[in-house]
């Protein structure tokens, strides 16, 4: 196997305790480095991380989902010896083979960014109404930023130490998505898609963002967009 | 003149000591006081002849003073509420920015602690092809962390600790 000790995988958590070990096992068999940022859980989640054995950086209260990722990031960069990043959901919808393969396709082609497509891969059990919110949010994005993916708003990518670097995302919310897609394009930096199984179980499906939630999101990305470098 | 004329000046009057007296407010800006001093003495001029509002209101197409009046209140409260809008996004921005590096120092610390405390033995059991570069990395990431660590060989038992899920359980005493 492939030595992936300059990766670094991010999983920010927010109340998953009841999968969360599991996800974050699933990911130390692969990768050396793991890091699990607890945002303010309020059930075991970093008790359920530590027994994991990833590190673990513990959010005084909860920030949001944007705001756990970069602190993984910030966290990750602080290894000198970090070359990849891989962003990757707490709640067991993505698979760690989809994340190896990525990581692998980093090294061996000359793109800087990796974005995850269920729509390029398979996506087991989607609701029809939440296949058309993701189709909104890909003509959104395509708006607001310029880069057109196939699925908007996919939690597992991977990048490079260069784009990690720019990355210093401010939307703390669900928006992050959004957030990465415009500095990427900011960037100028190649990425690609890489298809993706993304497994919607049960519990995935319970925990979810509500539909309603994308308006929030919305709204969040253009207020920042217009007002960043506002003080 | 009537009292609720008096009443009216006096609390306005009040707005104004309080504005000033908030010295330690750094940002708030000359601007923001003069515009209150502008608009506290056009409240006093008002409140003591309500004739001049209404001539203004009459000369600008309002049918009366108060309407007048109110325009002007809901546009003061929407740039009011505009700006504290701004201020609040700038100090979640820096509340989020000191929680990040409070966690961060408190992860670096308390693997440190537990590398020192139980990691010894384990010594480089970690199987990776890192430990050689590790006691560098160490130095280095406590020292960008701004962290109290001493840098050197914490890295490679660290990881060690981590890959030894059993020994967790007491790494969670250090937690609140």
């Amino acid at each position: 196997m492939v030595s992936n000790s300059d990766v670094w995988v991010v999983v920010p958590v927010f109340n998953e305790a009841p999968v969360v070990r599991g996800v974050l096992e699933g990911l130390r068999a692969n990768f050396d480095n793991v890091v699990a940022v607890d945002d303010g859980s309020t059930d075991g989640s970093a008790a359920e991380i530590e027994a994991s054995g990833a590190h673990l950086v513990h959010h005084p209260f909860n920030l949001g989902a944007g705001a756990a990722l970069q602190t993984g990031v910030t966290f990750a960069l602080l290894d000198p010896g970090a070359r990849y990043l891989v962003t990757f959901d707490a709640d067991g919808q993505h698979r760690v083979e989809d994340a190896v393969s990525m990581v692998e396709r980093l090294r061996s082609t000359p793109v800087d960014v990796l974005i995850g497509s269920r729509f390029l891969g398979a996506a087991t059990n989607m609701r029809l109404s939440r296949r058309f919110l993701l189709k909104s949010a890909r003509l959104f994005d395509r708006a607001s930023s310029g880069i057109a993916l196939t699925d908007a708003h996919n939690g597992l990518r991977a990048f490079t130490r260069r784009f990690a670097e720019l990355l210093e995302l401010r939307v703390a919310d669900m928006g992050w998505a959004s957030e990465f897609l415009t500095r990427l394009a900011q960037s100028g930096l190649p990425y690609a898609e890489h298809p993706v199984t993304v497994e919607y179980t049960s519990y995935s499906l319970a925990k979810g963002q509500p539909s309603i939630n994308s308006v929030n999101i919305g709204m969040d990305v253009v207020l920042n967009r217009m007002l960043r470098g506002h003080r | 003149m009537p009292w609720i004329k008096v009443l009216l000046i006096a609390s306005s009057l009040l707005v104004l000591v309080v504005l000033f007296r908030q010295r330690k407010r750094v940002v708030m800006r000359a601007g923001t006081r003069l515009a209150a001093v502008v608009l506290f003495l056009l409240a006093v001029v008002s409140i003591a002849i309500p004739d001049i509002p209404q001539a203004v209101a009459e000369r600008v197409g309002v049918v009366r003073g108060t309407d007048l009046l109110l325009y002007v209140l809901v546009v003061v409260f929407a740039l009011s509420t505009l700006g504290l809008y701004f201020r609040l996004r700038e100090t979640d921005q820096q509340v989020h920015q000191l929680a990040r590096a409070w966690a961060i120092q408190e992860a670096l610390r308390r693997e440190e602690q537990h590398a020192t405390r139980g990691g010894a033995a384990t010594g480089s059991a970690d199987p990776g092809s890192e430990t050689g570069s590790n006691s560098g990395d160490g130095g280095n990431r406590s020292a960008r962390a701004g962290g109290e660590t001493r840098g050197g060989p914490d890295e490679a038992p660290r990881e060690a600790a981590a890959s030894d899920a059993p020994a967790a359980g007491h790494r969670q005493r250090s937690r609140r």
